[in-house]
């Protein structure tokens, strides 16, 4: 534990409910890393003490151990997934730096929050002038993308270059962030994946996929594909449990039902159980909602030969390390093309480029060098935008107060009026009111 | 023999487990020879700005005596009772303010990010931690209740589980083809689930007793009884009185109780005391204190399906209902929680009496 680093409110799904979700991952292989630059407390939305081998807290505590004993910096995980939406919730409470793993969703998150007024809050940090939301109106949602979550975060990460260019080119442009005449930090950092050992050889061609049915997942350019190898195969399709059924519907339309084993549970455990015996990797998902997670990723850093698409998340990688493939009328007869490559040559330079490439960019120790420096970087800063929002929380307990007043006075033509001759004192001993 | 001032919560029109546990607790008192009444003050949660005003108003009260006559002791119930002021305030906890708590950030709660709803949230989370702190004596209504006042504002509290309200008086008769449920008629207590399960179990009818007390709550479920043209199999009975409710628990195949995450729960004992099945949720909370699944009554996943399941197997299997309903009553009559509980709940709720008249002993 550092002695001279920043104390850091590491908000993540702890994983402990049985879904799997990108910010467990990645807590698990980088918090107790960052641990070594700075002190890092987890908040989660259990009330188990530890997580990831570090002293957790529920997450509604975090303001009472703020008021106790500042944190530097609130970091918070999100994505779209609803063990996440504690954290969407308390992003909007206290401002930090945020690392988005998705920048679109699948719903507005707690419903408390459809109707937030968080463009208001946002112009209100701005300005003080600027007056409190009309309780009686309900606002205008931009949705399901991450505009509130990210124009109250002091700072932005996102875990894919191609998920940043989307934040530039549709939400930066139309929302006022936090930073004022400074431009919001924005930055890609890599998911981090942990090194396995290498597998052993087969017979049969072990053909491994990680997409979804829909169109976008490219299945249906596969199947057919595959049906056309001139070498014996066998191909591992890890769906999720809602897709099982369509996978096999997709499987049975294509006759290849022999040769396709459905493994039901998409999640990074399962992925890297199939990798241990797989020769290729095929990655083709070219959807605009959701991250790929990082099994791509993943493949590479066991040096197996991975396809993934020219479009979507898939152009982040060099062609170096992976097989690019377009998607299109021609798609099924070039993901053919490289598998027969693979079967013949077998593992290629791209396999072996990609475990480079794995080994140093997504090394977990050293993107969480790289993290603890940049938050030692933005501390300034986010102490900043921190103690403005909190002046703009005071405000708001004023103006919690002032309505609380006018609903009491309603209607009271006393003159003293009861706010006074009944609630101020205790409101005073509660300590509520100065 | 002492002067006590039991605190109550009361909603007009609306009738709860916190009226019954108000109720029977005060009666309990006096049966003990003490002088015990009850304060209600009615409780208004809308506009959301009237929580602060509630709680400055118990604040605001000096309840040490009333027209010359000191009280002894105060015990508060539920949020916002507990800002009482007195030197000797128990509190048996039957809930905080759930959507600043458990159910924050979700689809029960109306506390948002807005700086004014924040500054709310933390006002009354910081009041809780102070006004519940200074408590002489505290005690929750059950171990659900326990751990979250543990874990939010980190007070430690007894467990105190309410006796059955009428004691030795339920009873069991022959079943017949209906699940009874019963409670305020509210989104969280999810009649929805039982009401969708009905829609594929032919040959049972569903009764419902209790009130709403949620704006729009009954029009919704009464819309989904029209959805799936149930009209003639459902009945929304309202308030019932204590012998019709007995019948009622005597004569029922099944009760339906599955609220989310509930805190405790009369109902579940009052169908265990009438031997019969209770059917809950895998997320009901304060319920599963209770029940053993197979055993006591049946823990489902939170869907229609799942209910549906366990009423057409009761429906068909006569004696596994009566198996069940055996076993709830086994448990009851082992649990203390028929008439003898209460000798436990009221000596720990006038403990801090015991404590000062201890201390002025040695003085003495």
């Amino acid at each position: 534990m550092s002695n001279a680093g920043l104390r850091v409110a590491w908000f993540t799904d702890s994983g402990n409910s049985g879904v799997e979700t990108l910010s467990a991952h990645v807590s698990s292989l980088l918090a107790p890393e960052v641990a070594l630059y700075h002190d890092v407390e987890v908040f989660t939305d259990t009330t188990v003490p530890n997580n990831f081998g570090l002293p957790s807290s529920h997450y509604l505590t975090a303001y009472r151990q703020h008021q106790q004993k500042p944190f530097d910096i609130f970091f918070y995980q999100l994505e779209d997934s609803k063990a996440c939406r504690f954290v969407r919730a308390h992003c909007g409470l206290i401002p930090g730096v945020t690392w988005f793993h998705d920048l679109f969703y699948q719903d507005l998150g707690p419903e408390a929050f459809h109707t937030s007024p968080w463009e208001t809050s946002v112009a209100q940090y701005h300005d003080p002038s600027v007056r409190f939301y009309d309780r009686s109106k309900a606002p205008h949602q931009l949705w399901p993308r991450a505009y509130r979550e990210t124009s109250i975060s002091a700072a932005v990460l996102f875990s894919s270059p191609w998920a940043w260019s989307e934040y530039k080119r549709m939400v930066s442009a139309r929302v006022e962030g936090l930073s004022g005449e400074h431009p919001t930090e924005v930055l890609s950092i890599p998911m981090p994946v942990t090194r396995r050992a290498e597998r052993t050889s087969a017979d049969t061609l072990r053909i491994a996929a990680a997409s979804v049915v829909g169109i976008e997942g490219r299945m249906h350019k596969v199947l057919p594909s595959l049906r056309g190898l001139s070498v014996p195969w066998k191909l591992t399709w890890m769906v999720s449990a809602e897709e099982e059924f369509a996978a096999r519907s997709l499987v049975q339309e294509f006759g290849v039902l022999d040769s396709v084993v459905i493994r039901v549970g998409k999640t990074i455990r399962n992925w890297e159980d199939i990798l241990d015996t797989t020769d290729v990797a095929l990655q083709l998902h070219v959807s605009v909602f959701g991250h790929l997670a990082p099994f791509a990723q993943m493949s590479l850093s066991q040096g197996i030969p991975t396809v993934v698409s020219r479009a979507g998340q898939g152009e982040d990688f060099p062609d170096t390390s992976v097989f690019h493939v377009i998607p299109g009328s021609h798609e099924g007869r070039q993901v053919q093309e490289i598998i027969e490559a693979v079967a013949r040559h077998g593992s290629s330079a791209c396999g072996s480029n990609g475990r480079k490439l794995v080994r140093t960019a997504h090394d977990p120790a050293t993107i969480a060098q790289t993290l603890s420096s940049l938050l030692t970087d933005w501390a300034p800063h986010v102490a900043y935008v921190m103690d403005r929002w909190e002046r703009l929380r005071c405000r708001g307990q004023q103006t919690l107060l002032n309505e609380v007043r006018a609903l009491v006075e309603q209607g009271d033509r006393s003159g003293v009026g009861p706010f006074q001759r009944v609630i101020q004192e205790p409101l005073r001993d509660l300590g509520w009111l100065k | 023999m002492a002067r006590v001032l039991v605190l109550g919560v009361k909603v007009p029109f609306s009738h709860g487990g916190q009226d019954v546990l108000v109720a029977t607790l005060v009666k309990q008192l006096r049966e003990r020879g003490h002088e015990a009444d009850t304060v209600e003050i009615p409780f208004n949660p809308l506009p959301k700005q009237n929580l602060i005003t509630q709680a400055a108003l118990w604040r605001s009260f000096d309840f040490e005596s009333f027209c010359g006559r000191k009280i002894d002791l105060v015990i508060a119930t539920k949020f916002p009772s507990y800002y009482a002021r007195h030197p000797r305030k128990s509190v048996w906890l039957v809930h905080q303010l759930r959507s600043i708590y458990d159910l924050y950030a979700g689809q029960y709660s109306d506390i948002g990010d807005d700086p004014r709803d924040e500054s709310m949230r933390r006002m009354l989370y910081d009041g809780d931690t102070r006004v519940l702190g200074e408590c002489a004596y505290r005690s929750a209504i059950s171990q659900n209740v326990a751990e979250r006042l543990q874990s939010f504002n980190g007070l430690s509290s007894e467990v105190l589980y309410p006796p059955l309200p009428l004691g030795d008086g339920y009873r069991c008769e022959p079943a017949e083809p209906y699940i009874l449920s019963v409670g305020r008629i509210c989104r969280i207590k999810r009649l929805d689930l039982v009401i969708n399960a009905l829609a594929t179990t032919p040959g049972l009818r569903l009764k419902v007793v209790g009130v709403s007390d949620e704006p729009d709550a009954m029009q919704f479920f009464q819309n989904e009884v029209k959805k799936h043209g149930l009209g003639a199999r459902v009945d929304f009975l309202g308030r019932v009185s204590n012998a019709d409710l007995v019948e009622l628990y005597a004569r029922s195949m099944a009760v339906f109780y599955a609220p989310y995450d509930e805190d405790y729960g009369y109902v579940t004992l009052e169908a265990m005391a009438s031997s019969k099945p209770l059917v809950t949720a895998t997320d009901s909370g304060g319920t599963l204190e209770f029940v053993r699944n197979n055993e006591t009554g049946f823990i489902v996943p939170p869907t229609p399906e799942a209910f549906a399941g366990v009423f057409n197997r009761l429906r068909d299997d006569a004696a596994l209902a009566e198996r069940i309903g055996k076993g709830g009553r086994a448990f009851i009559e082992s649990s203390g929680m028929m008439q003898g509980g209460w000798d436990r709940v009221i000596d720990g709720l006038l403990s801090p009496l015991q404590e000062q008249r201890k201390r002025c002993a040695g003085e003495d």
